[in-house]
């Protein structure tokens, strides 16, 4: 199955290296192929260089697609990581 | 791989691992391994290996750091690069040949390249955690520190940039068998513990240690001062003959040892040993010493940072024991320059012409006043003489003088004993002492002429500066016609002249033609130069002293030197 949506950058520094983890380690539980893609540039999701390389500012749009059976799942969990206001992250800023 | 431009500090084949203590940050260069399935494969698990200990160690920190999810996930981001990174590099070391280092920095370079690309802060953040990640991995590559000592197996060789004293104090001698270092020259800290402890030691490599790997094969050619590492199987086995033969002859090299100290023409030379620890007695002893000629007490301070009076006592007090009414001669604290030990640090332009010494006891008075007031307390228990190093005039004799007298005082009030006409002596290492040394042959017993740092004063060399490495040169007319000044002004007021200092069994073989008896040596040269003794005459040694003195630079006079010293070996019968 594959499934797509459009997420919006929350963080402040855009995807470092702390959220970048957070990503890749919830990704890392599915089976799905999940990539992220900006600029008509595709990116493995499950990757962290490829994260951190990304050019994604803090309130840019990006899309977000996942193939496979749990696709579904996936896209529910991962909005929720971007939608997650993080007080301490705001605090301590991209530390 | 043979890395050639060190300095050897002591002759003879050593054969170990490395064990990489401490290196700058090496600059990664572009280095390959060799094409073949064992290199391929060597470097893979040699890198795994690393990876694995990198991992090991960001898992700790984030366990560390576990209150603050903000900050372990850091490092829990570190680590997930460091395992997506793996694949890569392995295909670099795999397909491409590159060293594993090479590989990483590789990587990381890339990586680093994409991003410098951008710009703002955003991206400069995440430089620095790439920067953290090669550097770990590096560290992990190319560095043993994470070793516990107690681990390591015989026999090590210690890769460092320069051995500081208190590194020295921490490193398990009896497992080590050579030190190799970046800078330092023949009278650095790192050669005089090396010769010392009998260790073979090749300093002042420069940047060539920096193609030395952790659990490397290292050779160290003593003769050459060359450095092989990794060998091939036909080189390895072509040292270890080579080794083998040196072990045969210092084995002979025992068997001198009952036979006493003099030429065949029956003249006494007196051979005493240099050692920085009460401990090296025995050791010095059993090298044939007759008595210690130079305790180096500053090193006191590499194992206390606030030594005591009853600290110096019980050290003099042990040294004096294990002598049993042999010579102990202690030559007060002669810390500063190349000695400070974080002690007393004052930054100075030129330390070595500045407030060391016996300087800095002026200067510190109550700390000379300690040392004085136990050395006079030990000197009850055995046959200790005092020695004041660095003097210059003698206004700093006259001073050092009132200081002891001031002690001695002190003591008397206070009902403590202390050996009457205990022997006071000064070193002689600044030409201003050496040419005015007549002045002071009324007041002292003994003159002790310092040659390292004699020959560093009076061609203007610092001794620790690899740069004027060159011009250091122990043979130059100068410092012999200085030399051989103190000994006859020595011989002739009866005062006792002796040498301690690193100096070759060739230099010995000319001191001694010039009138000098007595020498202060590193324990493990001691058979050497005995055997050297035995086999000459005096009358000889004066004739080649005769010769010696009228050449007109170093290079001349250490050929002719070496030339004498090997034919006098030739032709002993006696081992």
């Amino acid at each position: 199955m594959d499934i797509t949506c459009k997420l919006i950058v929350p963080w402040e520094y855009g995807v470092h290296i702390r959220p970048a983890t957070k990503i890749v380690k919830l990704l890392k539980k599915f089976d799905s192929e999940t990539y992220f893609s900006i600029h008509n540039k595709k990116y493995n999701a499950k990757k962290m260089m490829e994260l951190l390389t990304m050019e994604a500012h803090c309130g840019q749009k990006i899309e977000f697609l996942a193939v496979g059976s749990d696709a579904e799942e996936v896209v529910e969990k991962l909005k929720v990581l971007f939608n997650e206001y993080d007080e301490e992250e705001s605090q301590l800023g991209a530390y | 791989m043979e890395i050639q431009g060190g300095v050897a500090v002591t002759p003879g084949i050593t054969v170990g691992k490395a064990f990489i203590l401490d290196r700058e940050q090496p600059i990664i260069k572009q280095q390959f391994i060799r094409q073949d399935k064992k290199s391929i494969e060597n470097e893979k698990q040699r890198y795994l290996k690393a990876q694995e200990k990198a991992i090991k160690e960001l898992k700790k920190i984030e366990k560390q750091t576990a209150d603050t999810k903000d900050i372990s996930i850091i490092f829990c981001g570190h680590r997930l690069i460091l395992e997506e990174s793996q694949q890569e590099i392995l295909h670099k070391i795999e397909h491409h040949f590159f060293k594993a280092e090479y590989a990483v920095h590789h990587l990381m370079q890339t990586y680093q390249d994409h991003l410098s690309s951008r710009e703002g802060e955003l991206y400069s953040r995440r430089l620095s955690d790439l920067k953290d990640i090669e550097n770990r991995l590096l560290k992990h590559l190319t560095c043993s520190k994470n070793y516990s000592y107690k681990l390591l197996r015989k026999p090590i060789v210690i890769i460092a940039k320069e051995l500081t004293p208190s590194q020295t104090a921490l490193l398990p001698l009896n497992k080590i068998v050579g030190i190799i270092t970046n800078t330092g020259g023949q009278t650095s800290h790192t050669a005089i513990v090396a010769r010392t402890r009998g260790i073979n030691a090749i300093v002042g490599l420069g940047e060539g240690t920096n193609s030395i790997f952790a659990d490397d094969t290292v050779i160290l050619d003593g003769f050459t001062g060359n450095v092989i590492i990794r060998p091939t199987q036909k080189t390895l086995a072509k040292y270890k003959k080579l080794q083998q033969k040196q072990k045969k002859s210092v084995a002979s090299l025992q068997k001198i040892k009952a036979f006493d100290t003099e030429t065949k023409d029956k003249e006494s030379i007196h051979l005493l040993a240099n050692i920085e620890n009460p401990s090296e007695v025995e050791t010095a002893l059993a090298q044939g010493a007759k008595g210690v000629g130079l305790y180096r007490t500053e090193f006191i301070y590499v194992n206390h940072s606030h030594p005591n009076e009853e600290t110096h006592y019980n050290a003099y007090t042990q040294a004096l024991r294990k002598l049993a009414n042999r010579t102990l001669i202690i030559r007060t604290l002669d810390l500063g320059a190349d000695k400070d030990f974080g002690l007393f640090r004052t930054i100075e332009d030129n330390p070595f012409l500045g407030c060391r010494s016996i300087r800095l006891c002026f200067k510190y008075e109550h700390v000379f006043r300690v040392q004085l007031r136990a050395i006079l307390r030990a000197s009850v228990h055995g046959n200790l003489s005092i020695m004041f190093p660095m003097i210059s005039s003698v206004e700093d004799l006259r001073k050092a003088f009132d200081v002891l007298q001031s002690v001695k005082n002190d003591l008397r009030k206070e009902n403590i004993d202390f050996a009457q006409n205990i022997p006071v002596g000064i070193m002689i290492e600044i030409p201003s002492a050496a040419l005015t040394c007549d002045l002071f042959v009324s007041d002292v017993d003994f003159f002790c002429i310092g040659t390292n740092d004699l020959v560093q004063y009076t061609l203007a060399v610092d001794r620790c500066n690899e740069n004027v490495a060159s011009y250091y040169k122990f043979a130059h007319p100068a410092v012999l016609r200085l030399v051989n000044h103190v000994i006859q002004t020595g011989n002739k007021h009866s005062v006792k002249v002796s040498i301690c200092g690193e100096i070759s069994k060739e230099m010995i073989l000319a001191f001694i033609g010039m009138g000098l008896k007595e020498f202060s040596l590193s324990p493990y040269s001691i058979l050497e130069v005995k055997k050297m003794i035995c086999g000459m005459t005096l009358q000889q040694a004066q004739r080649i002293a005769k010769r010696v003195l009228q050449y007109t630079n170093h290079e001349d006079t250490v050929k002719y030197l070496c030339k004498k010293v090997k034919g006098i070996e030739k032709n002993q019968v006696l081992l």
